[in-house]
């Protein structure tokens, strides 16, 4: 290869370098070395050697992944720190399972974090973190760099009532999440209760108020508002949860990838292997208006006066039956 | 409730104060009034606003920030459903705009679900012969609203004595042309 620079821009044009040899067929950050040499123009019998540069060629499993009929489209396009990682984390893999699980693993070691005020790929790239709604586009894309894809799903908080109580109003967690040691949200009091779960009408349990930094990702009274972001991996007919943000990966869930249905909440039965596997685990304790007795533990929110909110009860997640009152325990909805 | 609706507006940056922007609790503390009972003129026409700003919103970064969506998604995402909740279909064509232009799926499939839930309220014809159409005698924005999610503990509006009669036109058949009679069968009994 032969380079002819311009003696006014000192640049060549553009050149395409072939390799002599096909590049490894493996997923992996290869080390390339080019040898430069300097000749005038006529060429001298000898030619100097001026150094030598040194490459990472990176290269993937697959094509860039594309998106099934019905699920949001993906970019063609992938940003260069996430190719450059999956294709370093995932060296060698062979299957979609394995890809993605080796991604998950090498997420910790790329410094990002979770909790940090970011909603894009972009914005999670440039602030070194991201919220939930940052993360599971920027785990998509990971996977999507190696040709696999994986699901997007928003599982939104179901504010309703029950029986004069709320339930529920709050996903309520206490992990701080990738490379965070603590919850990014400022304390507040709790009133946990840790047992069963309805209480029996007529008694009280006693209830400690905790004041803790935790995460709680709000409903909204009639609408569909916040929740948390997931992203899932049909596998050789099973399907496997990622929670990139706090850091639970390669989950069996014995159910089918959640349709996208705000209209309809998802709960009982429907939704007990995402519990049974997931969620109960994940998810410390769900945030509602509970009685206790004669007294109501309310969870409000003033708006109209600003920010200040009131915890009710926090129930532990894996303590809600899949019937209460009748109806679901516990509902979400789905969303992408 | 302020009309002038300040905070929004710094936050959409189309206010003169040019200083730093709210917090994402003082947008929904102003939001909130506006969205949780029926609709006022000037509340309709700030939602629209929203739904056609373009650009992000200046809140500043602190912990109340949604999760799952930017504070500009999750803006337009609640100004969509009360659109849809309060009015019905009066702004399909807006929302169609903005779920065509939307960069967020998430975005995007809460207006798909705002239509076909306000779709799913829309009186039903009778089908036959006949063409039947309702008359309103009251505001659209004073009945109560068929919506399918929880409207818990948002207050639903008192109905005004809702009265709906339905009207039924005669239906001609000539060929292939189909004629619907000028004047209203339903004036008097049939």
């Amino acid at each position: 290869m032969s380079l002819t620079f311009d003696p006014i821009t000192e640049l060549s044009r553009p050149e395409t370098f072939e390799a002599r040899r096909n590049l490894p067929d493996v997923i992996g950050v290869h080390q390339a070395k080019l040898d430069w040499y300097l000749c005038q123009n006529p060429s001298p019998a000898h030619c100097p050697q001026v150094g030598t540069s040194t490459h990472h060629l990176a290269t993937s499993w697959r094509a860039l992944a594309t998106a099934p009929a019905g699920e949001a489209a993906l970019p063609n396009r992938v940003y260069k720190p996430l190719m450059e990682w999956t294709c370093q984390w995932a060296a060698g893999q062979t299957n979609e399972r394995a890809i993605c699980d080796a991604i998950f693993n090498g997420l910790p070691s790329s410094g990002l974090r979770y909790g940090v005020g970011a909603h894009t790929i972009r914005d999670l790239l440039l602030n070194q973190g991201g919220m939930c709604g940052a993360w599971y586009q920027t785990f998509q894309q990971l996977a999507q760099c190696q040709g696999v894809f994986v699901y997007r799903r928003r599982f939104m908080v179901d504010w309703r009532q029950v029986n004069g109580e709320a339930h529920w109003c709050a996903i309520v967690v206490k992990k701080g999440g990738l490379n965070q040691l603590t919850p990014t949200h400022a304390p507040s009091t709790f009133h946990d209760h840790n047992g069963v779960f309805p209480i029996p009408a007529g008694t009280t349990v006693p209830i400690t108020p905790v004041t803790q930094q935790r995460y709680r990702f709000f409903g909204l009274p009639g609408y569909w508002y916040d929740g948390h972001c997931i992203n899932f991996l049909a596998y050789e007919g099973k399907v496997y949860l990622y929670d990139a943000c706090f850091n639970l990966g390669s989950v069996v869930i014995n159910s089918p990838i959640p349709a996208i249905d705000l209209a309809v909440p998802q709960g009982g039965t429907a939704l007990a292997p995402f519990r049974a596997a997931y969620l109960d685990g994940a998810v410390d304790h769900m945030l509602g208006s509970i009685r206790n007795g004669a007294v109501l533990f309310n969870t409000v929110r003033q708006f109209p006066h600003g920010p200040t909110i009131q915890n009710g009860m926090t129930v532990r997640t894996a303590n809600i039956p899949q019937t209460v009152a009748g109806a679901d325990g516990l509902t979400f909805r789905w969303g992408s | 409730m302020p009309a002038s609706f300040p905070v929004l507006k710094r936050a959409m940056g189309i206010a003169e104060d040019t200083g730093p922007g709210p917090s994402w609790g003082e947008v929904m503390g102003e939001l909130w009034p506006i969205i949780s009972s029926p609709l006022s003129s000037a509340g309709e026409r700030l939602l629209l606003d929203v739904i056609r700003h373009k650009g992000g919103l200046r809140v500043t970064n602190t912990e109340e920030l949604p999760h799952s969506l930017s504070p500009d998604e999750m803006l337009k995402s609640l100004a969509v459903q009360a659109l849809a909740r309060w009015t019905r279909l009066t702004y399909l064509t807006e929302l169609h705009r903005l779920e065509l232009t939307a960069a967020s799926s998430a975005l995007q499939d809460v207006i798909r679900a705002a239509i076909q839930t306000a779709l799913a309220a829309r009186p039903q014809a009778i089908e036959g012969d006949a063409i039947s159409e309702e008359e309103r005698e009251v505001d659209e924005a004073d009945e109560e609203v068929i919506w399918s999610v929880s409207t818990y503990p948002i207050p639903k509006p008192k109905p005004r004595q809702v009265t709906r009669r339905r009207v039924a036109r005669p239906v001609e058949r000539f060929g292939n042309l189909t004629l619907i009679s000028g004047e209203r069968a339903g004036r008097g009994r049939r």
